[in-house]
């Protein structure tokens, strides 16, 4: 579908409720046909800023600026924007063709046309079938499918999906949001997600803003958000960590599974001799078995979960702490629970943050 | 900026203004009787009325009466409708809306009606008794307890419950007793407080059978005594009041 | 069933006698506990119901006739149950649309303290009604009551031309003490189960306020409201006891005629002319009963 893409300029807003401060300053710039995720825990401003950009609430100050023009003042009703809701999306008194028709319908397009549009909508999204269904009698997944539809059969200019996949069994989940990038990089529009799952937001992303407290605390690509976060809260957040506690050395490193380790940028701002957590990847513990092998820290393996490909083996070490380590399945084979281990850090760097920094994620 | 947060409050406005409006009609006339119940001979204000209530010789007869009448209900109520009810949601499932149907009758079938057909369909002896005012209003409350009772063991899936309690051993008895009645208890005390605000309220099917209940006699003496039959409303418009409230409490706890 | 026989059938065996026997005595025994109900519901509402239809076709000498029926719909009957339903219809009407109108507003202030006031003053004021009630608005309205006394002192004399209190109106107006917070009870979910989704769907999509209430939120709308109206209508169609405190049977309308006849006040002969009265209110209400529940089949499944 040739189209031109639209950006999108989200500027210094700002939108408070009573005392709390839901959005503080956000600044945002969206490119055009890219799909940038919103991730962040319930009440970070991710979904605040969805609604402002779509016109259904309106910011204390800030513009918003969508194509070069600015929309703040236009009423929602008129944004020429598609939103996808996380339920009850659907009209439950027309059928899924009559609800795909209804932008259209809407703008006074003539009935034969735009039910032929919504026809060729619904057979995109897979659902050609389903035309004269009613919401009640599809599934969570269908309904997600046909909301889609009718979000792009008005042709707009930017797409709002809010946690569109949140309500949904699992394996849809992943089925769905494959399709919606898939789409969405076919119809080249605009979109922003907004969602309180990294996985999902770091599968289908171009560029991920992780957001807390109404601010942005970072956005990028999603593998530099993976191994270069930007503060530690951005760090634990996005993917699994251990938080291995550890003293800043004389010399600026941190020692960690029995080597030193060069502190990273992002981290907290720790003085020498303070106490320290240093934020470990479950996939940058290597485990040797331990006799022969001596540097490292010493450890028993306790449990182990099978993931497919990746097991994740939870090892207790002789310090007492539980550490989380990520390798093939194949090679976890020799470690069984019970197996005597040493662990070790293989990496060269890492961030680390205060110790009473202990509630990560406010969920 | 100032326009749209100015817009927000505007429409809110609007609705309160509506909703005092409505307010104000269903205020002034319990205001205009209480004041009315209240104004003594000489111009003051006073409990007068109030106190007059409790000097009426027939006053013990009523209330005996009525409450009479309220026991028989509640209890034969209860009695019905609860294994009735429970039934249906246990072994008898099918029979559900038959009973659901049944039950919902009496609002199809207007008291006036009704009690032209009691008159002349009961036996002279029932008549003379009091009792089987008492019958009949267990027939008015039906929808109500039936409603009440079978939302509470909608909540509850009561099949599953119960299979667990006969697989461990208990007696059909004892499930009813320990199991069934305990997580009924809201449903019935919803049920009990809609019957003894029904008997208290009746006025159709009584003053027609020629009974002395309280709303009846509220009645006659309005006929002579307008103060004190006055006083006598907004007495039992409270104490009617006073019940519902309670009733909407057990509800609220049933629903946590 | 229990856990024995279910399992017992899933295994596509064809059971046992013994077990068929079981099942036999298991439906006995739920029919037989159900006996006392459907007895004493038959006994106490069946009877009586019958009776009435029975005796409307019947005469003095229990010979069959449509005597009864046709003079119930002539010259004061005909009045009687034009009255009755006229009232009926502008009590619901009103109802309906005050109670909807604040039923919206409450909804609109989100605030959730006074929708427990709201909710709980609708459920005391939906059982106000007979005596009480009357006497509560011949207090305020009444020729000297205190909103009439009220409005004399700022020149207005509600009584100065043809209105009382005691006439039809004045009924109509009582009336909507209980109807609207009817009203209020009915359609609350409804209007509660309206998603705020669906709303900003819609806006999002480009619809005006009055495209949205004219494709999605009129259509939804519609079959609660119609049923409320309908529940209304029945609920004043069968009032008896506010409009005889009120006008004593003064005003023309069926109940209070069924009332007259019954404690004897007419002519001996008509007697049977009550049965007919009778049957003919049970038609009316049972036909906006059936047209409720054939409203309400469609709609239920879409909001599910």
């Amino acid at each position: 579908m040739e189209r031109t893409s639209t950006g999108v300029e989200l500027r210094n807003l700002r939108r408070t409720f009573g005392p709390v401060v839901a959005l503080d300053n956000l600044n945002l710039s969206l490119q055009p046909g890219e799909l940038i995720a919103l991730l962040g825990p319930s009440g970070c401003g991710k979904t605040t800023a969805l609604r402002l950009l779509a016109g259904l609430d309106q910011p204390d100050s800030g513009e918003i600026i969508v194509g070069g023009r600015d929309i703040t003042a236009i009423p929602a009703s008129k944004r020429n924007m598609g939103m996808v809701f996380q339920s009850y999306s659907l009209f439950p008194n027309l059928t899924a063709a009559e609800n795909v028709a209804f932008g259209l319908r809407v703008r006074r397009v003539a009935k034969p046309e735009r039910l032929k549009r919504a026809a060729e909508l619904l057979e995109l999204v897979g659902l050609g079938e389903q035309r004269d269904r009613y919401p009640h009698a599809m599934s969570g997944g269908q309904a997600q499918r046909v909301a889609l539809a009718r979000a792009i059969a008005i042709q707009p200019d930017v797409l709002l999906l809010d946690e569109p996949l949140s309500a949904l069994d699992a394996k849809v989940r992943t089925q769905l949001r494959d399709e919606i990038r898939r789409l969405q990089i076919e119809v080249g529009i605009t979109t922003l997600f907004v969602t309180h799952d990294q996985e999902e937001a770091m599968a289908i992303a171009d560029r991920v803003g992780v957001m807390r407290a109404g601010n942005l605390e970072q956005l990028d690509v999603p593998a530099v958000l993976y191994a270069r976060p930007a503060t530690p809260f951005v760090a634990s957040f996005v993917g699994t960590n251990n938080a291995v506690p550890t003293t800043v050395a004389g010399d600026g490193t941190v020692e960690v599974l029995g080597r030193a380790l060069a502190v990273a940028t992002g981290s907290d701002e720790i003085p020498i001799g303070g106490a320290a957590n240093a934020l470990l990847r479950p996939e940058s513990v290597s485990l040797v078995s331990r006799d022969g092998a001596s540097d490292g820290s010493s450890g028993v393996v306790s449990s182990t979960s099978f993931f497919g490909s990746v097991t994740r083996l939870t090892v207790k070490l002789d310090a007492g702490q539980f550490l989380l380590v990520d390798m093939p399945s194949v090679i976890a084979r020799d470690f069984t629970a019970g197996t005597e281990v040493m662990a070790r850090a293989m990496t060269n760097e890492v961030v680390i943050q205060h110790q009473e920094a202990v509630a990560l994620i406010d969920e | 900026m100032a326009a749209v947060v100015r817009r927000r409050r505007e429409r809110h406005i609007f609705a309160w203004a509506i909703l005092a409006l409505i307010a104000l009609y269903f205020m002034l006339p319990l205001v205009s009787a209480t004041e009315f119940s209240l104004r003594e001979n000489n111009g003051t204000h006073g409990l007068n009325a109030y106190r007059a209530i409790f000097q009426q010789t027939d006053l013990r007869d009523v209330v005996m009466l009525t409450l009479r009448l309220t026991v028989i209900s509640v209890v034969l109520s209860l009695a019905i409708m609860v294994p009735t009810v429970t039934m249906v949601h246990l072994g008898a499932k099918k029979y559900r809306r038959l009973v659901e149907f049944i039950s919902l009758q009496p609002l199809v079938i207007p008291p006036i009606v009704l009690v032209l057909g009691v008159v002349n369909v009961m036996p002279v002896s029932l008549l003379g008794s009091a009792d089987l005012l008492g019958f009949e209003y267990v027939v008015l409350a039906m929808p109500f307890t039936f409603r009440a009772l079978d939302a509470g063991l909608m909540n509850l899936d009561v099949k599953t419950i119960v299979d667990a309690a006969r697989g461990l051993g208990a007696s059909w008895f004892t499930v009813l007793v320990r199991i069934v009645a305990p997580n009924l208890r809201s449903g019935i005390f919803g049920a009990m407080f809609l019957t003894i605000a029904l008997v208290l309220g009746e006025f159709t099917m009584a003053s027609l059978m020629l009974w002395n209940t309280f709303p009846t006699w509220i009645a006659t003496v309005g006929q002579s005594d307008a103060s004190l039959s006055v006083a006598l409303s907004v007495a039992s418009l409270a104490f009617a009041w006073v019940l519902l409230v309670l009733i909407s409490f057990a509800d609220r706890r049933r629903k946590a | 069933m229990s856990i024995l026989t279910q399992s017992t059938v899933a295994a596509g065996v064809r059971p046992s006698r013994a077990v068929r026997r079981r099942r036999v005595l298991r439906k006995a025994r739920n029919l037989a506990g159900l006996l006392p109900f459907f007895v004493y519901t038959l006994i106490f509402f069946g009877a009586p119901t019958i009776m009435v239809v029975i005796k409307a076709f019947q005469d003095q000498q229990h010979h069959w006739t449509l005597a009864n029926v046709a003079e119930s719909i002539q010259t004061i009957y005909f009045d009687s149950f034009v009255e009755s339903l006229k009232l009926s219809l502008w009590s619901a009407s009103t109802g309906t649309l005050v109670g909807f109108a604040a039923t919206y507003a409450l909804l609109k202030t989100g605030n959730t303290w006074l929708r427990k006031i709201v909710q709980t003053a609708a459920g005391v004021f939906a059982n106000t009604g007979g005596i009480p009630l009357a006497f509560m608005f011949i207090a305020a309205l009444g020729t000297y009551g205190m909103v009439t006394e009220w409005l004399q002192r700022i020149g207005i004399d509600i009584y100065g031309g043809r209105w009382t209190l005691f006439g039809f109106s004045g009924l109509l107006l009582v009336y909507l003490y209980f109807q609207i917070p009817l009203m209020v009870i009915v359609i609350l979910p409804a209007l509660d189960a309206q998603k705020r989704e669906w709303r900003e769907a819609a806006t999002n999509l480009g619809a005006s306020t009055r495209q949205y209430w004219l494709h999605v939120g009129g259509p939804i709308l519609f079959a609660p409201v119609a049923g409320a109206f309908l529940l209304l209508f029945a609920n004043a169609f069968a009032a008896y006891a506010t409009a005889r405190a009120l006008t004593s049977g003064t005003l023309p309308l069926v109940p209070l005629q069924i009332g007259s006849l019954l404690s004897g006040n007419v002519i001996a002969d008509k007697a049977n002319l009550g049965f007919a009265l009778g049957f003919g209110m049970i038609v009316i209400v049972a036909i906006a009963m059936f047209i409720y529940n054939a409203t309400q089949k469609r709609a239920a499944k879409w909001l599910q």
